[in-house]
Formats: C-alpha cells, structure tokens, sequence
C-alpha cells in the first residue's frame, strides 16, 4: 500500500520535475519520480521545492558513489553606450546611487559589460563585470565544475562546484577561481523528506536561485531583482516536505542560518560573518501536482543583520512571493521582492571596502514566460522562446528613488542533450530617478555540459 | 575610516555618521539638551554640543556663531554639518538652469537675485554635502521658469554643461536664519532651503573630495586624568594642512577683498602643555570651569587684572600663551596689566601653534565638520 502510495506520488511529481528539467535543466536524462521518504533526494540538496540547481539526476549506470559533472558557459555580448548605466554628464556621487549598475548584464552570473564609472567615486553597489564596455565580445562566462560524492553506506551526500571566471579587468586577464558552493548534506531519518546541510550553498528565498546556473536557466541573464535573492552563503539549512496526495500537492518548508542571507557576494560577502550574528532566512512552498497543470507558491523571508559591514544593528529584511505555474508546455514564473536594509558601517563587499553602507529598499519583480516545443529531429530537441518583464523601484537614502524596468526576450535552442544556444536581448529603461541611459544589451550564450 | 578618531583618544571605531541641521532640529524635538554631544566618541572630548550649532532667535532656528582666533584677529563661524568617521567628504553637483550668457554671465532660468540651484543628493544621506559644484545647464531660451526641477531632467535633457564654481550651500530646514545668504532650490522636483556662504571656500581634488583643514581645538587636562574641551577658549584656524606652517588666508573680493578661510575643517584637539598657560583671570567663568578639573590651582591674578573692566579683558579670555610661567605666581609676566595682555606670545594661528608646541601634543580626531566663517577682522565676511 505504502509503495503504491508513493509511486502515485512519484509519478505526479516526476511529471512536474519533468516539466521543469526538460524546461531547466541539461542534460534532460530521464527523470527520477520523487523520492520517497526512504530516499529524500537522490542527489544534490533538497531546495525549495525543485531540484533545479543541482547537479544532473543520475541516470542510467548511477551507482558510482562519485561524480564529476560541469559545464562550459561562452557567450558573445554587446552593449550599448559604453557598458555601464552611468551617465557620462552625471557628476553626482557615489555614481552607483542614482543608476542601476545591474542592468547591462551579459550572462547568467549577473555579470555586466563594464562598472567603469569613469573615474567618479562609487559605493560597492556594483555587479562583477566583464570588463567590454560596449565592445561585441565573445566571453568565457563560466567554466564549472561540480563534484559530487554520496556514498551508498550513508545517508549523506557531499557536492562542491567550483568555477573559473576568466574576465578582463582593464588592465589585463585575471581569472577569478570560486568555491560558489561545498556542502554535505544529510538525510537522518529514512521515513520523513528531511534534510540537513551544512557548508555554502545556494539561497532558499525565492525561485530564481533555481536558475542560477547557466545549464539551467532558461534565459542567459537573471532579473533585476535577482542580486537580492539568489546569492549562497555559508551555514546550515534544514530542508522538509510533506506530501498531502489525496490533495496532489505537497508543501515544504527550506530555512537557513547563514553568514550573509541571499545577497549576492558581489553585494555581501559570503565567506564569513562580519557582524557576528547569522541571517536567517526561509521559504514556504506549496506545490499543486495535478496532472495537467502543476503549480507551485512560496513566501519567502529573511531577516539579520546586513553581512557588507559589522554593526548588528544594522538590519536588513526581505520579503518575497514567488509562483509557477506549468501547463501544455507553457510555464510561467513570477516573483515580487521587498527588501529593506538599515544604515550600517563601514561597508565590505567581496568587490572591496567602501566608506559607508547607506539605508536602502527596493521593491521589485519579474514575469517571466516561456514556451518550450520539443523537437525530435536529429540533434534538435528542443526550441523554446521566452520573455520576460523586470521591474524594480530602489532608493538610498537621501537619494532620489529610481524605478527601472526592463523587457528580456530570447530564444533557446537546445541540441543533443548536451548543448544550449541562448540569444536574447535586453531592453532596459530608466522610468524614474534615474538619468536616461543606452544600456540595452544583445547578449547570447552556448552552454556546453558534461 | 574611523581610524583617525579611534587613535585619537583611544575611543572604538565608531560608525561613520553625518549630522545636519535637519537632524539637529530632529534631536532638540526628541528632547535632546543643548549640551548634548555629537560625535561624541570620536576623538573631540563631549563631541560637539548641539547648542554649539543651532539656538533660538525670536522664536525661529538660529546658527551660533562661535569664536576663534586667526593672526591676532577673532573671527566668529558658524556650524552646520557634522562628520564622525567620515574620511572624505564629496562634492555634489548643484545644477542651475540657464537661458543663455551675456558677456561671460550666465542668465539663470529662475529670475531673482539669488540661485535656484537643483541639488543632488538630499541632507539624509550620507553622501550628502553642503559642498556643491555650480553646474550651469544651457536649457531653451522658451524654458517656463520653475519648469526644471531635478537632476534627472536635467541629464536627460541633454543639455550643454558648464561646471563652474564650488559653493558652500547647506540644505537647512525652513526659517533656519544666522549666517549666508538664504535661498530656495530644488531637489527631486521639492523646494528646499538653503543657506549660500559662498565661492572660495573649499577646494577638492580630481575625485570632487574636498579638501580638509585642520581646526585646533585646546584641551585642557583634568584631575580625572582626561582631556576635557572648555567652550571659552577660541579655536585656531588653520590655514594649510597640518604641518605645513599655515599662513595668512587669502583675501578675495572686490576693493581689496576679504579673509576667505575654509568652510570644510578636520577637528584636531591641542593638549595645552605645562608650560602654557591659559588666560582665565579670576572670577572668570572660565577660571571657575579650570578650578573643577584642576582643583588645587594656584594662580594668582595681579590686582590690576582682577579689577579690571571684563570688556577689556574680553578679546583674551581663553586664550593660551607659551610666555614663561613666574614661578613666584604661577603666570607668565605679561598677565601683570591688561595692557600687558597685549604683549603675550599667544597661540592664535596654525604657524604659532606648530612652532611653539610639540606635534604630538596634536591629535587628529575623526571629527570633520562644516564651519564657514561670517565674521573676520571685525567685520562680515560677504558671500561671494
């Protein structure tokens, strides 16, 4: 009885893993029902209430305890103007204030065509980037490589990905090595969807850190709000679903105490605690298997102290809520975010130090649809367009507020199960606060996995 | 930053913190007393009271001008913004429209004989500044006066920029009244009131920092074994960064001009040695605030001092002398006559000040603060 149960189960939400790795995820292997409570996930860290992130399902021949698997992210970009959002007439300081630094982002890092501000002063608001200006440039976003070791003897799995970030700093090629996550994860009890880890890794607020990664994400660049929400860190997290089948659904609950929340470390290091005190954070999902349409909700939340300086008094808290929705080939995802971060002091980022971490809230979110058509010709499996809405009001104290927003479209193409080819093009506008700027970037992607 | 201030006086690192005049008027709401410091932890024993910036004037919000001392003259300031652990201030842009240029002046879009400038960056950041770059922008003759009222118009217009001079013009709350000329401008389409000290001012480097000088403080070691600020004893003004001498200010304006110091100054406090003496003559308040750290003084004012008229004596009162201490009275000789006072080796500007004492009785704090001076050689210094 009790296996027929969860078969049921597993087939319901393999058919929405389904939709979401065939949509997400490559290689597309043949996907896993959802693991009963004798085997929570079968690899990588339960994550909200998607495998997204995480390394590829082990297919066919999966017994070996140790894996190596990554990928190869090339892109070719072009901004417009000279690569940044900053005004070449604007004098005001810091020049990361009054502009989205974010918004010329070239690839699924978050990374942009340039932060050259010209020699004006600027606040450690600022992305990594590739250092093109409005240059066409092929790049060599990413070169990935994950390790994953989950021994048949134990209920634990340990997963390490580390990235080569080879940019052009303007005074030549530096390439950055990054341990973006190292975790082991535990499953103590053989009946109950629980999991407990420790180590770095990715965010749980939100959907969007699901993309993080370039062989997943739908598009080649995040959202305008993805620097709030999609950052690892360092600590511990706790993982738990519960199925309720007679409802087709499941609800899940992922919170974490770590060093910095899930900022970006190019916002807030993650590495270690400045302040002393961890930030928590948390989602609770619910999930709606049913077999034509899955949907899946989440609130999000978070709350400590702001990880760029030491004063514990300095508070940041976010909230999120979070949706997708997948039907005949059709998916939708959605998310809204509201952050709020006190003054605090002398401000550190994994970019530098900088005098001052000033006040500052953003509201913002994205839409973001997409049509995926399989193909069942030669290499081409699959073609899918997307588009996608941002929008994002933000303001530093004493700063006049800006809302920006941007409209992504893009198409994807992927071949065998090992390739993806990804164009898109952002249009990004200045609504409000914000000087009017040429930002708009054509950017693309060919993502190779192993 | 912070790490002038935490050698200073050996307090922690402190939090960089700006306060201005809205946060003033803020505090005395809350209850604050006049007496309450700010930045108080930052190398200035007490900080600075807050009675040292704003007072009351017939009902309204008045500056208060303080004393100090430049080459033999007083010259009174006023205080409008205060930085704890900033290490560097900005210049902002304050951009003014404007219709066109006769003969090398612009003709500002907003009639009036004052500025309508559109500031940048508002007084509740910390980034903010009362230190502003004029910006002229060259907008359509046809341009409806109070049309342009925020930076981002003006950028997105794309009109013609013409960066001129640097202007101390602090953002104040309404009706604030005691120094500079008042004005309106704009930021993000509000009005705002400012008050316009003037050009020659502050300078600043490539990066638009604006350049500090030092502002000497004396301290006055107690009983306690602390260093302790006395409110009569005037200032010292410096003239170049430390170290360097000082000098006469530059006069600047028409008919000869007039002393143009720094609106931008660093607070250094000066530990008065041993062998210095303050002028408090007996019965002072000044006399009776030394009795409380120093208990056991044995001074000895002359007779012709202690009846003397205290208006003659006023232009001394606090002022430090290195003159050689009489052994006998505990004072130097020139304290014998009031007209003797004149004739004292006083410690009044920057040169005096690093000849006399040894370096290390200098400390920078982390103290900066925004002190243009309204008043020098007995008369009012003018905007320009």
């Amino acid at each position: 009885m009790r296996t027929r149960r969860w078969a049921s189960i597993g087939f319901l939400l393999g058919l929405l893993g389904l939709g979401a790795r065939v949509f997400a995820q490559v290689p597309p292997a043949p996907l896993p029902p959802l693991a009963p409570p004798s085997e929570p996930e079968p690899e990588g860290e339960p994550v909200n209430d998607s495998d997204g992130y995480t390394p590829p399902v082990d297919g066919q021949g999966a017994a070996l305890p140790f894996s190596i698997n990554g990928y190869i992210d090339v892109g070719f970009a072009k901004a417009q103007g000279n690569g940044t959002s900053f005004a070449p007439a604007d004098q005001s300081v810091p020049a990361d204030y009054g502009v989205d630094t974010f918004a010329p982002a070239v690839n699924s890092r978050g990374d942009v065509a340039s932060t050259d501000s010209g020699g004006r002063f600027v606040n450690g608001f600022l992305p990594r980037q590739v250092g093109i200006g409005g240059r066409p440039s092929f790049l060599l976003n990413t070169l990935d490589v994950d390790l994953k070791y989950a021994p048949s003897s134990a209920p634990l799995m340990v997963f390490s990905r580390v990235q080569f970030l080879p940019r052009f700093t303007g005074s030549g090629d530096e390439t950055r090595v990054y341990v973006e996550q190292a975790f082991g994860r535990l499953v103590p009890f053989d009946s109950q969807e629980l999991a407990l880890s420790a180590g770095k890794f990715d965010s749980v607020f939100g959907i969007e850190y699901l993309d993080n990664e370039a062989n997943i994400r739908t598009g080649v660049t995040p959202s305008l709000v993805a620097r709030y929400t999609t950052g690892q860190s360092v600590g511990a997290k706790l993982f738990y679903r519960i199925q309720i089948a007679p409802l087709w659904s499941a609800v899940s609950l992922n919170i974490a105490g770590t060093n910095s929340g899930n900022f970006v470390e190019a916002l807030q290091p993650p590495d270690a605690s400045l302040s002393g005190e961890p930030v928590g954070s948390g989602r609770l999902g619910y999930e709606l298997n049913a077999p034509v349409v899955q949907a899946k909700l989440g609130a999000s939340g978070m709350t400590g102290p702001r990880n760029d300086q030491g004063d514990q008094s300095a508070r940041q808290k976010a909230f999120g809520l979070d949706a997708r929705v997948s039907a005949f080939g059709v998916y939708l995802n959605a998310e809204y975010v509201h952050v709020n971060e006190g003054q605090g002091g002398p401000k550190t980022t994994s970019i530098g130090n900088f005098p001052l971490s000033s006040a500052f809230s953003v509201r913002g979110g994205y839409v973001q649809l997409a049509y995926a058509l399989p193909f069942a010709a030669g290499p081409l499996h699959k073609v899918t367009v997307y588009a996608r809405y941002d929008r994002r009001h933000a303001w530093f104290d004493g700063f006049t507020p800006i809302t920006v927003d941007r409209l992504t479209g893009g198409l994807r193409v992927d071949l065998w199960d090992l390739v993806i080819l990804k164009a898109e093009y952002l249009d990004n506008r200045e609504l409000s606060g914000a000087p009017t700027v040429a930002n708009n970037v054509f950017t693309s992607s060919l993502v190779y996995s192993w | 930053m912070g790490t002038v201030g935490a050698c200073s006086q050996g307090a922690a690192p402190a939090d960089p913190k700006l306060w201005t005049l809205f946060d003033v008027e803020a505090l005395y709401a809350e209850g604050a007393p006049a007496t309450h410091g700010l930045a108080s932890n930052d190398g200035l024993p007490g900080g600075i009271p807050l009675g040292q910036l704003l007072g009351q004037s017939m009902g309204a919000s008045a500056l208060v001008g303080r004393n100090a001392w430049d080459d033999d003259y007083q010259t009174t300031y006023v205080t409008t913004e205060v930085w704890s652990s900033f290490d560097r201030v900005w210049m902002q842009p304050a951009y003014v429209p404007v219709t066109g240029w006769a003969g090398g002046t612009p003709q500002p879009l907003d009639a009036g004989t004052t500025l309508r400038p559109i500031f940048s960056v508002g007084p509740h950041s910390g980034f903010y500044s009362p230190f502003w770059q004029i910006v002229y922008a060259d907008v359509p003759a046809g341009t409806p006066p109070g049309s342009v009222t925020s930076a981002r118009q003006i950028l997105d217009g794309g009109y013609r920029l013409t960066p001129s001079e640097g202007r101390t013009m602090p953002l104040v709350p309404d009706g604030v009244t005691g120094g500079g000329n008042a004005g309106s401008g704009w930021i993000d389409g509000a009005p705002v009131s400012f008050l316009d000290f003037g050009t020659a001012t502050f300078g600043w480097d490539a990066e638009n920092v604006v350049q500090e000088l030092p502002l000497f403080v004396f301290t006055v070691l107690g009983d306690d074994g602390q260093p302790h600020v006395l409110t009569d004893m005037p200032k010292v003004l410096g003239t170049t960064p430390p170290g360097l001498g000082g000098g006469p200010p530059p006069n600047i304006g028409p008919g000869g001009g007039q002393p143009r110091y720094s609106a931008f100054w660093r607070i250094y406090t000066v530990a008065v040695p041993p062998f210095a003496t303050i002028f408090a003559p007996t019965g002072s308040d000044l006399a009776a605030a030394l009795d409380v750290l120093q208990v056991g003084r044995t001074d000895q004012y002359p007779a012709a001092i202690a009846s003397a008229d205290p208006t003659e004596l006023a232009p001394y009162l606090g002022r430090v002398t290195v003159d050689p201490i009489d052994s006998a009275t505990g004072l130097p000789d020139c304290f014998a006559t009031p007209t003797g006072l004149a004739g004292c080796h006083w410690i009044e500007v920057q040169a005096q000040l690093e000849a006399n004492l040894d370096a290390s009785t200098t400390q920078a704090t982390g103290i900066t603060v925004t002190c243009p001076v309204i008043e020098a050689m007995a008369t009012p210094v003018v905007p320009l």
